[in-house]
């Protein structure tokens, strides 16, 4: 049967947030005549961008680019942020087959804004490069990378859909699996790990149609994380070993998955097998706060285990960690250091760790957890369950593979 | 749904400007009329419809440029709900005007150095409608809520602005009413006609929050035939007829029900239903 195919369709980006005047976060976020100029270039080339093409080259008067032109010239910029400003003041005299190149040029100063810190101006920037090239769905991405990064979730998903929709019509596969990558990321922040998996799904079914072995071997990776979330531990042993099998060589990939494994273990009972993973990984993989979750996983180990040399050493570790500013670890971390020291009835480090963690619960508004954090502060209290499992031999040998392929990894050359 | 007058009041000596408003008025078909000085300014604010869009020089009458805007920020004391493009040469030293400005609650900034065409003007007039609502909805709606459904609310906010109905709402969104209640479904929204039904009820609570609105204003203004059609419509959407929704604050009663609504909706459409539950 022949079936008609009918055009796909979406519905446009949410392009703008809570703000009072479109752009105000450039004003926000920098100062001076710099912050003016990008304030100006995010919004000429906007609607530029938004307009009819038969009406783009009388959106602005000749007089506009020399005057924005001199206004970049009295700026003190690096000549790359230069060019890409005058490049992108391009759209200021009509702008005809330029819309690649404004684009670029937008992108570039989006890099240079995200990487001073000024994400909101980022965000602009990279919306504008998305808006004047709407047939990249790379572009979309990035708008919806940043956009979840800064927390705009709406906006972030919005541009995600974006991008699908675009990667399907350019047949750009890698920015397809991507943008359902980024879906469901997005879904599992939310804390909806149905949504989530089937969007991981969907991006593991293009990564392997198309040959894209890291993207398939991420996308193994967070299906696994769904499958601890949601306690579906048949998955976990599956997509573990998908993971494995897909990261390769990829030793970042395969420290992440340990971590993810480690964790699982952990919370499991299954101390010695979580020791032993968390042992390969190096001590300061990762940021400050996956740092502390190992420092976390290995305490429990080390006083569930009774090996007080492990517990030892890991609270030396810890010492050290605190003194990081801005360590912004998980309320589960912080609780899993807490449980540790009631199994090893060590006072002192409950004593010091107890306002960090209570601080990260109340940052949640988690009661549960602020409850737990109570209960494993109090010195008077009975000491949480302490159970070490041993776990399936198919988890071991997921373990010993593992372990493996991380020295492997590990090998020069 | 009645036609929505849409009068332009503008307070500007810029004589280029002045021509190019004369120009987008006939274009976009908004009438169109031109004040001297603030005092006559509030004076017509008062006596026009809510749904009016007015371009002033925030400097104008001041005594030098780069104080605060302090005349702005006494029309919008006055009448919150209005609408208020500023039309500014934005130079070297602007930011803080420019800030000034937007957090006073003028709506969109004209720059007149660099978008001095009745093509740019004109984008910049038509991206205030439905701005206002679109900013206060942002705000009252939960942050949950999801990418598909605050695209639809955006592009409803600026379909309501200008008196239109469902049709107008999938037309704007380029798709077929079908598509359109298929999307308003799956982003557990209300089908069109009626999310449109919800956006008016929400600019006129807004409206309604204004002292200086009169129930015909707010009623003419939202696109309803009559001040009772209104007062009927806020009963059945809210339970409540507009005095008391002044007392207790008509906005953040009505978004509330909207929200409300909106829970009802998601839980009630079983076809969500089973696709949540797998």
């Amino acid at each position: 049967m022949n079936r008609r195919r009918q055009p796909q369709r979406t519905p446009p980006p949410v392009t703008s947030g809570s703000e009072a005047l479109e752009g105000d976060i450039v004003l926000q976020e920098l100062e001076g005549d710099l912050s003016l100029c990008l304030w100006k270039t995010a919004r000429t080339v906007r609607l530029w961008a938004e307009l009819p093409p038969e009406l783009q080259s009388r959106a602005f008067s000749p007089p506009s680019y020399a005057e924005r032109i001199s206004q970049i010239g009295r700026l003190e910029l690096d000549a790359d942020l230069r060019e890409a400003l005058e490049t992108a003041a391009e759209v200021l005299r009509g702008g005809a087959g330029r819309a690649a190149a404004v684009s670029d040029a937008c992108g570039r100063i989006s890099r240079w804004a995200e990487a001073q810190g000024s994400t909101g101006t980022a965000l602009e920037l990279a919306q504008a490069a998305a808006l004047s090239q709407g047939r990249q769905a790379a572009l979309g991405l990035e708008v919806a990378r940043i956009a979840a990064e800064r927390g705009e979730i709406a906006r972030a998903e919005s541009w995600y859909r974006q991008a699908i929709f675009t990667a399907r019509q350019t047949r750009d596969w890698t920015s397809f699996a991507t943008a359902f990558m980024g879906q469901g990321k997005l879904h599992f922040r939310r804390g909806d790990a149905t949504a989530a998996r089937t969007s991981f799904l969907r991006a593991l079914r293009i990564s392997r149609r198309h040959s894209l072995g890291q993207l398939a071997a991420e996308a193994c990776h967070r299906i696994l994380e769904v499958a601890i979330l949601a306690r579906r531990a048949s998955e976990v042993d599956r997509y573990a070993r998908a993971a494995l099998q897909a990261y390769r060589g990829n030793r970042e990939g395969l420290i992440g998955l340990a971590r993810t494994l480690a964790l699982y273990l952990v919370e499991r009972g299954f101390h010695a097998e979580a020791r032993q993973l968390f042992q390969l990984i190096p001590e300061d993989a990762g940021k400050p706060a996956d740092r502390l979750s190992r420092v976390s996983a290995l305490a429990q180990a080390g006083a569930a285990l009774g090996d007080v040399e492990l517990y030892g050493a890991t609270m030396e570790t810890l010492r050290a960690l605190l003194e990081t500013p801005e360590l912004d670890g998980s309320t589960a971390s912080w609780i899993g250091l807490l449980r540790a020291a009631a199994w090893a009835a060590d006072s002192a480090a409950a004593e010091t760790l107890e306002p960090r963690a209570r601080a990260a619960a109340e940052q949640l508004g988690d009661s549960d957890a602020l409850e737990e954090i109570a209960w494993l502060a109090d010195p008077g209290a009975e000491p949480p369950d302490l159970k070490i499992r041993r776990a399936s031999a198919s988890l071991r040998s997921l373990v010993t593979d593992l372990e493996e392929a991380l020295e492997r990894s590990a090998r020069p050359g | 749904m009645q036609q929505v007058p849409r009068p332009l009041l503008v307070l500007h000596k810029d004589p280029a400007l002045r021509e190019q408003l004369q120009e987008i008025a006939l274009d976009q078909r908004l009438e169109l009329a031109f004040v001297d000085d603030w005092g006559t300014l509030h004076e017509q604010v008062r006596s026009a419809p809510a749904s009016a869009l007015v371009v002033v020089d925030p400097f104008e009458g001041a005594p030098a440029r780069g104080i605060a805007p302090a005349e702005v920020a006494r029309l919008l004391q006055r009448f919150p709900s209005l609408t208020v493009a500023a039309a500014v040469p934005v130079r070297s030293g602007s930011e803080a005007d420019i800030r000034r400005l937007g957090e006073s609650g003028v709506v969109e900034l004209i720059d007149l150095v660099e978008e001095s065409t009745p093509v740019a003007v004109g984008q910049r007039l038509q991206a205030t409608r439905g701005r206002r609502l679109r900013t206060l909805l942002d705000r009252a709606l939960p942050p949950r809520m999801s990418g598909l459904a605050r695209s639809i609310i955006a592009a409803a906010t600026e379909v309501v602005a200008d008196g239109g109905q469902g049709s107008d709402l999938a037309e704007r969104m380029n798709v077929t009413t079908r598509t359109l209640s298929r999307w308003c479904r799956r982003a557990a929204l209300p089908p069109p006609k009626r999310l449109l039904a919800w956006m008016r009820i929400l600019a006129a609570a807004d409206l309604i929050d204004d002292p200086g609105r009169t129930m015909s204003d707010v009623a003419a203004s939202c696109g309803y035939a009559a001040d009772t059609s209104l007062r009927h419509a806020l009963r059945a959407f809210l339970g409540r007829g507009p005095r008391e929704l002044r007392e207790q604050g008509a906005f953040a009663a009505a978004s509330e029900a909207f929200v409300q609504a909106l829970i009802e909706a998601r839980s009630s459409d079983k076809r969500y239903r089973r696709k949540v539950n797998g």
